[in-house]
């Protein structure tokens, strides 16, 4: 069949939507790359958060490390940012809750005298050793003070004699360091 | 209307597009027994930016040369010819980029349709290929060649071949375009779309130089034009003041006894010449004072006659050209 000469007003028609429908798709791809390019944005503001965060960490366990060993080549009690204090447990009067070779968090205490039951604390003895067991007691001393009575978890113990007053309290347990 | 497009002539504005000074032609007419004569002679042109030329004349020929002359393509045997204020090179056949020649319809591709044929040419106009192709479209149909707009270019005339060639000359980067095609005849339609371009042409600053043996043509499109007979310019200027100046019919009249009615008219009408010619009765004023068409036709109801045509003549090219070549024949 020959091909018919002239151009019809529908294919003029035809020939317009097409260059509309083209126009509206790149018009879209357009949008589309704008998007994404907000959408990047996002994902590197997310991506330096992360990274801030990861050096901070990095940073702090960098200068735990050198207070600890600093701390410990004097023969102090190690800590950092001057509220926490990590400590090492060397006995087996807190099985089954903290083995031996445990590093413990502890926090220094706003009000050691508002202490409760269930809470872990370390202490000086009255023979000046360091002892980390758990409150199993509040009592109230005459004058408003309080006392606490102090027990290990391994059941194999008996409740400590002495009573804990809170000028001998040093930290709370806050966490016990995995993998340790 | 046609964004997209800007004028570059390399940063010069440049007022004068040719000027050629006394150019005689190197070709000779030789016909027996008489002295050969040069194709052309004496020629003297000055066409500046933003005009539509028309050249025209008797001869196709004497049409064709002069314009090949002007696009570097010809050699000629005396006088001075500048182009674009560059001057012209001595070596003919160079490609000069600041004309855009046409001399004949085979430049156009026979296996695109005429939208993908000026999408290639006016590619490098901009980076945006579909809002291109958007304004070449419309362009098309603005131009009153719709129908031809996705046709292929096989199947169109060469005439039409032309016209699509014209639209890519306009979109071109080239300040002046010769369009070389006095042998082609262009029916109205593709007149009035060669109309249209012209005026885009002329809007974006180039120049246009058809040469045409339409009186249409130059009537319809062109600004200014120059008649060539003889091998010589025996008219240079506007299209306006040709029409005026000589065109003198002033009223045309139709009717079955134009004999009776020019009898009696010779008499009512003194200062008046009249003639029949193609049956049709011209009526031209000889002098100033009786150039009102009112008076004639008060004159022509004196006669007792009620023809059946009467109009004011609407000063053609076609007359004007007729009136220039019959003064030119009475001086030789």
């Amino acid at each position: 069949m020959p091909q018919a000469k002239y151009t019809t007003e529908q294919e003029i028609e035809e020939m317009r939507m097409e260059i509309l429908r083209e126009k509206q798709k790149m018009q879209r791809e357009h949008d589309n790359t704008t998007g994404e390019k907000g959408f990047s944005k996002r994902r590197l503001a997310a991506r330096a958060a992360g990274w801030t965060v990861f050096l901070s960490a990095v940073i702090l366990l960098i200068s735990a490390i050198v207070s600890i060993n600093a701390a410990k080549s004097k023969g102090q009690i190690p800590s950092f940012l001057g509220i926490f204090q990590l400590y090492v447990v060397e006995s087996g009067s807190m099985e089954p809750t903290f083995d031996i070779g445990t590093i413990i968090l502890c926090r220094i205490p706003k009000e050691p005298q508002s202490l409760k039951e269930n809470d872990i604390v370390t202490f000086k003895t009255l023979s000046g050793a360091i002892v980390t067991h758990r409150i199993v007691e509040v009592m109230a001393e005459e004058g408003g003070g309080a006392a606490y009575r102090t027990k290990g978890d391994n059941p194999q113990n008996s409740e400590d004699t002495e009573l804990l007053t809170p000028d001998r309290v040093i930290a709370i347990f806050v966490a016990k360091i995995p993998l340790t | 209307m046609y964004k997209g497009y800007e004028q570059r002539d390399g940063g010069i504005s440049v007022e004068k597009i040719v000027l050629m000074q006394n150019i005689s032609s190197v070709e000779h007419f030789l016909q027996e027994g008489e002295v050969p004569r040069r194709v052309l002679e004496d020629i003297s042109i000055i066409i500046k930016r933003s005009e539509i030329w028309g050249i025209t004349g008797g001869s196709a020929f004497e049409i064709k040369l002069m314009l090949e002359i002007m696009a570097n393509i010809r050699s000629y045997s005396s006088g001075r010819c500048v182009l674009i204020e560059r001057g012209m090179p001595m070596h003919k056949r160079i490609i000069l980029s600041h004309v855009f020649y046409i001399g004949g319809s085979e430049m156009i591709y026979d296996n695109m349709n005429v939208l993908e044929f000026l999408m290639l040419a006016a590619g490098k106009l901009n980076d945006n290929k579909l809002e291109l192709q958007e304004q070449i479209f419309e362009f098309i149909i603005d131009m009153g060649l719709g129908k031809i707009s996705l046709t292929a270019n096989s199947m169109l005339t060469k005439e039409e071949k032309a016209v699509v060639i014209l639209i890519a000359a306009s979109y071109s980067d080239s300040a002046m375009i010769i369009f070389n095609l006095p042998e082609y005849e262009f029916h109205e339609e593709l007149v009035n779309s060669i109309a249209k371009i012209s005026k885009f042409i002329r809007k974006t600053g180039k120049t246009l130089i058809m040469g045409t043996c339409s009186s249409l043509m130059i009537e319809r499109s062109c600004s200014h034009t120059t008649f060539i007979a003889g091998g010589k310019l025996i008219y240079n200027g506007t299209v306006k003041n040709l029409r005026l100046n000589f065109d003198k019919v002033a009223v045309i009249v139709r009717d079955k006894n134009l004999r009776g009615i020019m009898e009696k008219l010779a008499v009512l009408l003194p200062g008046h010449k009249l003639s029949i010619k193609d049956g049709r009765l011209l009526i031209e004023s000889l002098t100033e004072k009786n150039k009102k068409t009112g008076y004639i036709y008060k004159k022509i109801l004196e006669t007792g006659f009620v023809p059946e045509y009467i109009e004011t003549n609407s000063k053609t090219v076609q007359n004007a050209y007729e009136e220039l070549v019959l003064q030119y024949d009475l001086q030789k």
